[in-house]
């Protein structure tokens, strides 16, 4: 999928589209004269318009609406829609609906971590980051890993599927939230079988970790790679804790450690707005949020940069640790394989997607043998006149905001999303331009280094599905040129 | 364990978002297949492709999947039958999770213990994909009848 122009032709370099992503992007690689990296830029073909689209609706539409943005994180914007409109209406769920929810939204991030360890950034390392092309993807990984472990994952992500739509109403749109709680109660039966899923999946987790410790860990190289430069910025971090500064992903403040881990700010999703701000850049659709009492310095990192990173590793970094035994222990072991805490090695984010997995997992069958989940009382009928509210919760690729304005009848005359890429957009452009910088020179770049400046990426598990899923796609697809002075020279679409 | 078997039936799945404006092109499109194809036809929508779409065709017989298409030169409207397994185009099949159809196909195969379906792919041409909107663009919605007429005759000609 890369073009490889000779250097005295032309200057640049164009991986496109990014394979193994969800959804479609775009790398530029700006060379200079002497054919070494000058830029690099991440292209986030950005859907305009998805706001002023809930305009003029009634906002307890949008648990329905927002989760139709993609197929991919339908869950969690169903929970982040349905938390916005518990502070719209000013209504306090029941315990049980708030354990239901978080339930529902274990499974989905166990699910989707699953998914993405072995599918999607699992070909760099199970099959290897020099591997051809051809092999890097699902097929390699199923050959590596052999056919019960991929049944494995198949088999794990259908239980947990199947608990999401019994749960959720429907796997893909969920519709079980509703402002003041969820429009449906656990029964013992089901009950009996989240239990058996969540003991299915802690196992699973298990067996993933597993397999990372003898496939990764164990290799000098790749963990070389994890921890070496190529890899590494030093940035603040972002994630939902609980009252105990542990991860969690449906409630909680939002804390932000600074790049030596010590706390910079914890508030509530009430006070995102004054402590986040977006920059604004002429190449991309994206705005770059970034820490407000630290302020935008350009695409660097360091203390004095306000760019922030959320996803698993961002969340492990910002928390005090896990909050199930199983996951706290490899929590520890990670860190101490990678020289404390915080970790700054983007690559590390594979083996926090997995701790994650591990606590989404415990998590899961924690909530399931918990008695008062079987609470029929699960929803509280708001009767506030709403004004504003806002939600927050951690999707599998980062922090979630979810913020609706409406007037007196609730109809919707504002919409803000920040959703969980976004907030990476600046971080991921400056790894891929670090990666590539370090294994680009003179123009010289086989499949294989190209192959490993996209890891640099991968490794946030970026969700552009929001973009286009269509054969011949939009707009996302769209490769544009440019040369060393920064004038675009050509310009084409993918099925040209 | 994924599979439920449907015996020597035909699955017609249209993918696409409906509040995606002309993404939404094959859901409007199977809704309408639905009430005139012979009852040997089970038609399903689907959100996304990828693994999703693996689970949704696995056990039929034959898979005829319908989705939204943009090329160059493309006339709102028209539709391609698709040989998906041209490699000028497999690489280009960005379905979520970007696991080609190819692989889709392949890994359905060896995890579900069984042949996956025989696939074929129809494309109706879009004018825009990148915005929200609950509505075709008018080029599409004044031709939809016909449309859906002409994908009645493909899949029968397929099938």
């Amino acid at each position: 999928m890369a073009e490889k122009d000779d250097v005295s032709m032309s200057k640049r370099l164009t991986i496109d589209p990014i394979t193994r992503l969800e959804g479609h992007g775009k790398i530029e690689i700006f060379l200079d004269s002497r054919g070494n990296v000058s830029h690099a830029y991440f292209q986030v073909p950005e859907l305009r318009g998805f706001e002023k689209f809930c305009e003029g609706r009634l906002a307890e539409e949008m648990p329905r609406i927002t989760p139709k943005i993609c197929g991919v994180c339908p869950t969690a914007h169903h929970m982040a829609s349905g938390k916005a409109l518990d502070d719209l209406f000013e209504v306090n769920p029941p315990p049980a609906a708030k354990k239901i929810r978080e339930l529902v939204n274990s499974a989905f991030i166990a699910e989707d971590h699953a998914l993405h360890f072995f599918f999607l950034g699992g070909p760099d390392f199970i099959v290897g980051p020099r591997a051809p092309a051809s092999e890097r993807n699902i097929l390699g990984v199923i050959e590596k890993v052999g056919l019960d472990a991929g049944k494995q994952v198949i088999h794990i992500r259908k239980r947990l599927r199947d608990l999401i739509a019994k749960q959720g109403g429907r796997v893909i749109h969920p519709v079980c939230n509703l402002p003041g709680g969820v429009s449906k109660g656990v029964s013992k039966e089901d009950r009996e079988e989240y239990i058996q899923t969540g003991k299915e999946a802690v196992e699973f987790a298990r067996f993933a970790l597993k397999t990372f410790e003898d496939i990764v860990v164990q290799n000098k190289e790749y963990l070389d790679l994890i921890t070496g430069d190529i890899y590494r910025h030093r940035t603040y971090y972002m994630g939902l804790v609980d009252e105990n500064n542990k991860v969690n992903f449906y409630d909680g403040e939002i804390r932000v450690v600074d790049p030596d881990g010590k706390e910079f700010a914890k508030f509530s999703p009430r006070e995102y707005l004054d402590n986040i701000e977006e920059h604004i850049e002429p190449w991309s659709y994206v705005k770059f949020p970034y820490l407000k009492h630290v302020g935008w310095k350009g695409f660097v990192d360091g203390k004095d940069s306000g760019v922030y990173r959320v996803a698993p590793l961002a969340r492990l970094n910002a928390s005090d640790g896990m909050a199930t035994p199983l996951a706290q222990e490899e929590c520890e072991k990670m860190y101490s394989t990678l020289g404390g805490k915080p970790s700054h090695n983007t690559l590390a984010n594979h083996w926090a997607r997995l701790i994650e997995l591990l606590y989404a997992s415990e998590r899961l069958l924690e909530l399931a043998q918990d008695e008062e989940i079987l609470d029929p009382h699960v929803l509280n009928i708001p009767s506030a006149v709403p004004e504003e509210g806002i939600g927050v919760v951690e999707a599998p690729r980062g922090t979630l905001y979810h913020h609706y304005k409406t007037d007196e009848k609730g109809i919707l005359t504002h919409v803000n999303l920040i959703v969980a890429t976004v907030n990476n957009a600046a971080a991921i452009s400056m790894s891929i331009e670090k990666a590539a910088r370090s294994l680009i020179k003179k123009g010289k770049a086989d499949d294989a280094l190209l192959n490993m400046v996209e890891m640099a990426f991968r490794a946030y598990d970026p969700c552009l599905a929001c973009a286009t899923h269509a054969i011949a796609g939009g707009p996302a697809l769209e490769i544009t040129l440019y040369d060393s002075k920064g004038e675009p020279i050509d310009s084409m679409v993918n099925f040209e | 364990m994924i599979l439920v078997k449907q015996k020597g039936r035909t699955v017609v799945v249209g993918i696409g978002n409906p509040i995606r404006g002309d993404d939404g092109v094959a859901i409007r499109l199977v809704r309408k297949l639905r009430e005139v194809l012979p009852p040997r036809f089970e038609v399903k929508e689907s959100a996304t492709a990828g693994l999703e779409l693996m689970e949704t065709i696995l056990g039929y017989r034959r898979a005829i999947l319908i989705d939204a298409i943009r090329t160059p030169e493309g006339v709102p409207g028209e539709v391609y039958r698709f040989d998906w397994q041209d490699s000028k185009v497999a690489p280009y099949l960005p379905f979520s999770h970007t696991i080609n159809l190819g692989q889709v196909v392949e890994m359905g195969g060896m995890l579900g213990g069984q042949e996956m379906p025989a696939v074929e792919v129809l494309a109706v041409e879009a004018k825009r994909l990148d915005a929200f909107c609950e509505d075709l663009s008018p080029e599409l919605e004044e031709k939809l009848d016909e449309i859906a007429a002409e994908l009645r005759t493909a899949i029968q000609e397929i099938d």
